[in-house]
């Protein structure tokens, strides 16, 4: 009988599933025995940071800021995608001008995030144009390398199948050439959303007057540290909602072929 | 290296006509004088099922490259019903891998390659059928084994019903029982659709079985050394005698054909 129990899927530890969620319980017991030994305000347990949260996502402006910040990344991310893969392809696939634009390349990936966004903010005034560009152009350089690296990889001799066939430009660039790129586009995605997230708090502490970035300033200079632990969970969990019900399923679908 | 593609009246209507009379290595590493192919010269009625014979690296692949359009660079012409070969006609090529797109099923695979109309979705699937694999349309190549990748192959260089089908080894390193199977299902295709078919490869015994007639390649720079008809009746069945009997006596006669001279 309890060798059944053991054996049952919903309580068996071994199941992925449940390793998880016994290993977030294990992170929050963590948390809250820390916070009851230093009993300092530097460190909010689980139980005042939920309620805040609670409080904030009820009656506060989370959701307001949440969105904005949202809305940020969803561009920004969108814009260094499509720009760092059209040039990662451009570069993977012309020798020439990848030798033209490398230097410019390495100039842009060696540059601190922070002079970019100092740059953009000076350059292009303090709007969200500035805001968009800075992060945008953060990200960029590293698409590119991902997205040139695959480039490169491409299987020639399937793009023969479509010379040969006289398949069209553009059916040859989707259904031939694009797909081969796709694990490297995933790649990049899912490096570039969790980066982006991040330059975008950043961008907006210094520059913006709302986003979760411009409320985590205001609540340091308050010293509200429950507040800041409330607003960064808040963005956390939508960018774990991102990974589990956009990026991964995605992935699956295009990865299918690879896991029959 | 000129493009010199030239208008010329053909002595047959309907006819493919090859008239290289230099085809240079593309290597610039190689000097310029060593030639590919030079002065090859032949013409294929339309629906002969023709064999390309020679030894390795004479350039037979070239030879292929050109005739499907992969490489337009050459001095000679090269001609269809009496024109050159337009950029966007269909030519049916089976490789010596299968490359099959390993993201798409067997379907989609041999569809890709049609304007996937709803008549050429119909044709793409009455081809698997009568390839054996209607039970795999949906599958992906990894869960296929070679000898059915080849047969998706086949159906694909079928499927847009070409007037000429270019085949380079297409057999190749297959066992005897299924290069068997393989050969008997694109003799079936070719005889329902009596494509103008140019078969490379390397076995002789192959080449008698398969094919109308056999051009020999001299080795390079290469060119036609010998142009043999194959007059054994069809169908013809693989263990039929004549067709030891004719490969003997050609050997006999020509000891070296195979590697090049004669």
């Amino acid at each position: 009988m309890f060798n059944k129990i053991l054996q049952n899927k919903y309580l068996n530890i071994s199941h992925p599933v449940n390793m998880r969620i016994f290993s977030f319980i294990l992170l929050l017991a963590v948390w809250q025995i820390t916070s009851f030994l230093i009993k300092s305000d530097v460190l909010p347990s689980p139980k005042i940071v939920s309620i805040i949260f609670i409080n904030e996502m009820i009656n506060g402006d989370m959701l307001y800021h949440l969105g904005i910040t949202l809305w940020r990344v969803i561009l920004a991310f969108t814009i260094a995608m499509l720009v760092g893969t059209g040039l990662g392809i451009a570069m993977g696939s012309k020798k020439n001008l990848n030798i033209m634009l490398d230097g410019w390349h390495i100039l842009l990936l060696n540059t601190p995030a922070l002079v970019i966004i100092i740059l953009c903010y000076v350059w292009f005034g303090l709007n969200e144009i500035a805001a968009i560009s800075a992060v945008a152009l953060n990200k960029i350089p590293n698409v590119l390398v991902t997205i040139r690296e695959g480039t490169r990889a491409i299987d020639r001799k399937i793009l023969e199948v479509a010379d040969v066939f006289k398949v069209n430009y553009k059916k040859k660039f989707i259904s031939f050439f694009l797909p081969q790129l796709y694990p490297f586009i995933m790649a990049a995605a899912r490096g570039g959303i969790s980066l982006i997230w991040k330059i975008v708090l950043v961008v907006e502490l210094l520059g913006r007057s709302n986003g979760i970035g411009f409320k985590l300033n205001e609540f340091f200079n308050l010293f509200d540290i429950a507040s800041i632990f409330a607003y960064t969970l808040s963005f956390v969990a939508v960018m774990i909602f991102v990974e589990y019900a956009i990026i991964s399923p995605i992935e699956r679908r295009l990865n299918k072929w690879r896991t029959t | 290296m000129e493009n010199n593609i030239k208008k010329e009246p053909l002595q047959m209507p309907h006819d493919l006509l090859v008239d290289i009379r230099e085809k240079s290595y593309e290597n610039k590493n190689k000097p310029s004088y060593n030639s590919a192919i030079k002065n090859m010269k032949f013409i294929v009625p339309q629906g002969q099922f023709c064999c390309i014979v020679g030894p390795s690296g004479c350039g037979k692949t070239t030879l292929l490259n050109l005739l499907s359009g992969l490489d337009e660079n050459l001095n000679g012409t090269i001609m269809y019903q009496d024109n050159s070969i337009p950029k966007n006609w269909p030519i049916g090529y089976m490789f010596q891998e299968p490359r099959l797109m390993p993201w798409l099923t067997v379907k989609q695979n041999v569809a890709i390659v049609t304007q996937q109309t709803a008549e050429e979705i119909k044709l793409s699937e009455t081809l698997i059928n009568e390839m054996g694999l209607n039970n795999y349309m949906n599958s992906f190549p990894s869960e296929l084994s070679g000898g059915m990748q080849r047969r998706v192959a086949i159906a694909r260089a079928f499927v847009n019903r070409p007037k000429i089908l270019l085949l380079d080894e297409p057999f190749i390193s297959l066992d005897e029982t299924v290069g068997n199977l393989l050969r008997q299902m694109l003799l079936k295709l070719w005889e329902n659709q009596k494509t103008t078919i140019i078969f490379v490869t390397h076995d002789l015994r192959e080449a008698i079985y398969m094919s109308d007639r056999i051009l020999f390649l001299s080795k390079g720079p290469s060119k036609v050394i010998h142009d043999l008809n194959i007059s054994i009746n069809r169908p013809r069945e693989l263990n039929d005698k004549k067709l030891d009997t004719l490969r003997t006596k050609l050997i006999s006669n020509h000891p070296d054909i195979l590697s090049g001279n004669i």
